[in-house]
């Protein structure tokens, strides 16, 4: 089923373009991972998914972004709504300074739901979709920053998830994270496939290939090419993208 | 001479410069402290003066001036707190935004004897307040703003984006997110202008000078309608004033308020620790 679609979406800084002319449908309950250089605007592209994009000044968009066939940019488009639809996990782990069990409550509270009973069944399916129950569920009043990076990033996924988002958008999310950490993360990416559609920038390709179901490879704000993960890997159309995964160009 | 040796030097030189700050400091505190120790008893803080104030209590004068930071407080915190939330997180930098700032960094400098004349033309006279607590108040709350305004905004910008970011992209309002997170973030600093500011308040004398203050007046204030004595008026008062007066009693008024400005300036930088410790990114 298709959850995204954007039709042919430009993005610009001031006079320069970041993205051009960029159409890319993205499944649901599939992980789209984006990879290309840096600079590439794989980045910016997935931030016009959820229009975080709109607080930057001077910038400029053209183009669709449809959800569920709806456009995201339409003059009555809801934004405060469509970025409960669409979660964000970023680079960096930047959980609250609060605790865990406020950290997970955050979104809901903010949607209004104050009950604890409800408040604490949220957190606890939260943080065991995000495979973190095990470790913190004995002690939700410590605080956030004293867990490990890696479980910070997770208790950041598991925030995400408490506000039932229908797609999941993370930018690098392993970057800072260690090898063993990214690969629990990865894991957690890999279940969360089951109820998300998920979309992950990342410039560590074997993640890509590792976890996603489909790959874009953006290279200077163009989308070269767009297709199933294993083909871009092993056979992909374009010279451009080989040279890229292969190590020749980037 | 070898870095070290400039170094040790250096540091020599700071110390001095800072023992030339702090030693007067601890002199006047301690002068005061010694020479008025003497004139404190439950009679002094609790009595209405007597024989044209010299000798009896000062509580009328205590009571005012609490009165007066109270009504400076109703008024300057939420306009001030108010207003620095909006020129951090709400106001787009423009020209006018611009000089809204400047204007308050100039309105700080202000001698506090212009902020009492703006009072009587405006409070006293024009709205007809007439020399009152309410017209005192709202004198002191206009000189405080500047000082709640600008703290405010500060504490709020040090707070990071990403907080306000990470908000938005759970779907939260802009204003959720200020007062779910940001807010909760700054308290320290927005919490230690305010009280920064009032204490200013509390020992103005200029300000309430025309607006408020009574030269004697011994019996409580009953509504924000009345004069009132107040701790600073009454200082210069029985220091310049009156003729005869004993030491002991000036110098214990100036304890009094001294020990009344200093505690809430203990109390400030109380409760900057305590949030302190509760904050990490």
């Amino acid at each position: 089923m298709d959850k995204i679609r954007v039709e042919r979406l430009s993005f610009y800084y001031g006079d320069k373009r970041a993205l051009n002319d960029i159409s890319i449908t993205i499944k649901d309950r599939e992980i789209t991972a984006l990879i290309g250089p840096s600079g590439c605007g794989k980045s910016t592209f997935l931030r016009c998914l959820d229009r975080m994009n709109d607080a930057i000044p001077n910038t400029r968009l053209e183009g669709k972004v449809l959800l569920d066939g709806c456009d995201i940019y339409a003059p009555d488009a809801d934004v405060v709504e469509l970025r409960r639809r669409v979660g964000m996990v970023f680079q960096r782990p930047n959980p609250f300074p609060k605790s865990v069990y406020d950290n997970v409550a955050f979104g809901p509270r903010i949607l209004g739901i104050n009950g604890n009973r409800e408040l604490d069944d949220v957190v606890e399916q939260s943080l065991r979709g995000a495979a973190l129950w095990n470790e913190v569920g004995s002690n939700l009043r410590q605080d956030a920053l004293s867990l490990s990076l890696g479980e910070q990033q997770r208790l950041c996924i598991a925030r995400a998830i408490a506000v039932r988002p229908e797609v999941i958008l993370m930018d690098e999310p392993c970057s800072a994270l260690d090898p063993i950490a990214t690969l629990q993360v990865e894991e957690l990416i890999r279940q969360l496939k089951e109820r998300y559609c998920i979309v992950i920038v990342t410039h560590n390709m074997q993640q890509a290939a590792r976890v996603s179901d489909r790959t874009g490879f953006f290279w200077l704000g163009e989308l070269v090419e767009f297709d199933v993960t294993e083909k871009i890997f092993t056979n992909p159309d374009q010279q451009l993208t080989e040279d890229y995964i292969t190590g020749r160009a980037g | 001479m070898d870095r070290h040796q400039v170094q040790r030097v250096g540091f020599i030189l700071l110390a001095v410069v800072a023992a030339i700050v702090v030693i007067p400091i601890l002199i006047v505190i301690g002068i005061i402290a010694v020479e008025g120790a003497g004139a404190i008893s439950w009679e002094f803080l609790t009595a209405m003066p007597r024989d044209g104030m010299r000798a009896g209590g000062i509580l009328p004068a205590i009571v005012g001036t609490l009165w007066l930071t109270l009504g400076t407080a109703l008024v300057a915190i939420p306009i001030g707190v108010g207003g620095g939330i909006y020129l951090a997180e709400y106001a787009r930098d423009n020209l006018l935004t611009r000089a809204i700032r400047l204007a308050i960094i100039n309105l700080a400098g202000v001698p506090s004897v212009v902020y009492g004349l703006f009072g009587l033309g405006l409070f006293v006279l024009l709205f007809r307040f007439g020399t009152s607590i309410l017209a005192g108040s709202l004198t002191l709350a206009i000189m405080t703003l500047p000082i709640i305004i600008s703290t405010t905004e500060e504490a709020l910008r040090a707070v990071p984006t990403e907080f306000r970011t990470v908000s938005a992209s759970l779907g939260g309002t802009r204003w959720q997110g200020i007062r779910r997170i940001v807010l909760p973030q700054a308290m320290p600093g927005v919490i230690t202008g305010v009280l920064l500011g009032l204490l200013r308040a509390a020992g103005e004398t200029a300000p309430i000078l025309f607006t408020v203050a009574a030269f004697f007046l011994p019996r409580l204030p009953q509504s924000p309608f009345d004069q009132t004595m107040a701790l600073p008026y009454h200082l210069y008062v029985i220091s310049t004033q009156v003729p005869a007066m004993p030491d002991e009693i000036k110098y214990g008024t100036a304890l009094v308020l001294l020990t009344l400005v200093l505690s809430m300036n203990v109390v400030a930088t109380l409760i900057r620790s305590t949030y302190r410790r509760r904050r990490e990114w």
